[in-house]
């Protein structure tokens, strides 16, 4: 089984209960802003990359 | 969008704390000005654990159909509870994971390449990877144990026998552990880069 997962010391926000509306909208503006402009590697970069792996590592 | 988003807690982890859910929001709330160490928790240092999303500092990679094999940084891509010990599986379960490779050294290759600056918009490629907009790389801000900003490329995904893995080895040789945010964010590439439906293939 997966360890407790509490007592984030990053963490210290009190509880309260969540709004939400807010919660939607953070969720869309997220998603919104990593599916908006997604790029995928032009290919004469895959080659290239292809080519230097090892020295990239 | 609108109609999916009216049921937004289905695409939210059920198993956190309201101060951690709201922690979460915080972070997705500050996308894309937070992608830093924030991605990252220190929370889970100590566990034995190997979580979904974590850095390893020297694992067998291969990158076929090249016979060359070698050891490499990685990050986990298989799920925590399918490679956990007590996992109660048949077979035993295989470690999924993905070369991680220097930033830097991507930047000084493709700066290197004088038949790519006509046609290649060099820096754009580059703040794309680091605003998590490119589909098959996951940008590794610098932390104490990686010591330089990385790239894990999603599109060479290794595999072998977790059991085979020396645990006590890796864990003292681990790198990173994804935050609740940084591991929101890892999940949604991940499933943007293995799973999205845009090949516009009809199939029938």
């Amino acid at each position: 089984m997966m360890p407790a997962l509490a007592g984030y010391p990053y963490y210290k926000l009190a509880e309260r209960a969540p709004d939400p509306a807010e919660q939607a909208a953070a969720l869309r503006r997220f998603a919104e802003n990593l599916l908006a402009e997604v790029e995928d590697t032009p290919q004469a970069v895959v080659e290239v990359l292809n080519r230097h792996f090892w020295d990239l590592v | 969008m609108t109609e999916w988003f009216e049921d937004f807690g289905i695409y939210l982890p059920k198993y956190l704390s309201t101060a951690a859910q709201e922690n979460l929001f915080l972070e997705l709330r500050q996308f894309p000005d937070n992608i830093d160490g924030r991605l990252y928790t220190i929370a889970l240092q100590g566990e034995r654990t190997l979580f979904q999303g974590d850095g390893l500092g020297s694992l067998w990679v291969a990158d076929l159909p090249g016979a060359a094999i070698g050891k490499a940084r990685v990050m986990v891509l298989s799920n925590s509870c399918d490679i956990a010990h007590d996992s109660g599986r048949l077979l035993g379960p295989r470690l999924l994971y993905c070369p991680i490779i220097s930033f830097a050294k991507y930047e000084a290759m493709l700066q290197a390449q004088e038949h790519l600056r006509s046609r290649f918009d060099a820096a754009g490629h580059l703040d794309a990877i680091r605003r998590q907009r490119n589909s098959s790389m996951f940008y590794l801000p610098t932390n104490d144990r990686l010591g330089e900003d990385a790239i894990a490329l999603l599109d060479r995904i290794n595999n072998c026998d977790a059991q085979a893995v020396d645990s006590d080895e890796l864990l003292r040789n681990r790198l990173f552990t994804l935050s609740d945010y940084g591991f929101y964010l890892f999940l949604f590439k991940l499933s943007l880069h293995l799973t999205r439906i845009r090949e516009g293939i009809s199939r029938n």
